[in-house]
């Protein structure tokens, strides 16, 4: 138990290295949840499994491990009410309502959590499949397939909503 | 537009808690799941149920990820319970492919997730659950909160379908045989875990 157990040093030291990637965390977790779950209550949770782990100073890789958590933990679907009112009653604001997005996210929204995750990671922040299957624990094989599955049924789902 | 560019879109969907709001909520849940002894109230040694509760909140948190793993792992027919999640750091569920790693070998039937797979959804069971050296299978992962907050029971199964103890959101597992003693309360259990972890957190201030 590192930071969670109240350490004051190394919460101090933690939530530097948490501010420092909080942004790129929470830019994966928007691509990454599905549409009805808060983005910042998936990088709670995920922050919040690895605190009671340990402190982040004491990983490598922080940002890696937490894009994997938050990939694994987005496989369940779980909303986070109570993180989410932790959240409110810590800040003050209330929980955000989820937006409606146009069609053209709709239908990236309808891909699989990890299709989703593969893209981003190659389409914007640019990395070679072989770093992205090391992060999601795959080879790179099935990193490339699930790429093009996902491009199928991306092009797909245009050409269905063209020719309606 | 570019796929690139609806892929930026998403991204930068809903508006941002910023990371302090973030971290202080996530540092309080962790809290919750790091729960030490020591923090008892009496000075008498916790049950060892209520030590599973406490120590084994971990194994809570792995719960989460392997109710999603183990849908998409997708052992409806025939069932084969998880190895009970152990403590080392890199046991994690939540980080690690240990439970679906752990259903592959443990029979033929059970196939591999792939891109293919339709979504997992809450409720959608049955889900493996592991506490200590226990283990089984709950068929919602979603249960329904009274007006305290507090989850209902969930019933555990074997393999065979047969009832083999209860699953309680943050307690974890209650064997049958504590659940129906008109001694124990379930809801009594909860609310006096809750009242020591906000008493410990107020002294942390």
């Amino acid at each position: 138990v590192g930071d969670a157990s109240g350490n004051a040093g190394t919460g101090a030291s933690d939530a530097e290295v948490f501010r420092s990637i909080y942004p790129l965390l929470r830019r994966f977790a928007a691509v990454t949840a599905s549409q009805d779950v808060d983005p910042d209550d998936l990088v709670q949770e995920a922050l919040a499994a690895t605190l009671a782990r340990g402190p982040l100073s004491g990983l490598d890789h922080p940002a890696a491990y937490l894009r994997r958590c938050i990939i694994n933990l987005e496989a369940n679907h779980r909303r986070s009410r109570s993180r989410a009112r932790t959240r409110e009653r810590l800040s003050g604001i209330p929980a955000i309502e989820h937006p409606i997005y146009p069609s053209d996210l709709d239908d990236l929204a309808a891909l699989e959590p990890r299709q989703r995750a593969i893209l981003y990671l190659f389409e914007v922040e640019g990395w070679p499949f072989a770093r992205i299957a090391e992060l999601l624990d795959e080879d790179e094989a099935t990193v490339r397939r699930r790429a093009t599955t996902a491009r199928r049924q991306l092009k797909l789902s245009i050409e269905e909503g063209t020719s309606r | 537009m570019t796929l690139r560019e609806d892929l930026e879109r998403l991204a930068e969907r809903g508006d941002p808690f910023g990371a302090d709001h973030v971290y202080a909520a996530a540092a309080e849940d962790a809290k919750w799941h790091t729960l030490p002894l020591q923090e008892e109230a009496s000075g008498s040694s916790p049950s060892r149920r209520r030590r599973w509760a406490i120590t084994g909140a971990a194994a809570a948190i792995a719960l989460v990820a392997a109710v999603g793993i183990g849908a998409l792992v997708g052992a409806r027919h025939e069932r084969t319970p998880v190895a009970a999640t152990g403590t080392a750091p890199n046991d994690d569920a939540t980080v690690g492919p240990a439970p679906t790693a752990t259903s592959e070998t443990a029979t033929t039937t059970v196939r591999t997730p792939s891109a293919d797979d339709p979504p997992v959804l809450a409720g959608d069971g049955p889900y493996p659950v592991a506490w200590g050296d226990k283990s089984g299978w709950i068929d919602s992962a979603d249960p329904p909160v009274d007006s305290e907050g507090i989850p209902a029971p969930i019933p555990v199964n074997d393999e065979h379908g047969n009832q083999i103890g209860w699953w309680v959101g943050q307690l974890g597992w209650v064997d049958l045989e504590t659940m129906s003693d008109p001694n124990y309360d379930y809801r009594a259990e909860y609310r006096e875990l809750n009242a020591i972890a906000m008493a410990a957190q107020a002294r942390r201030g």
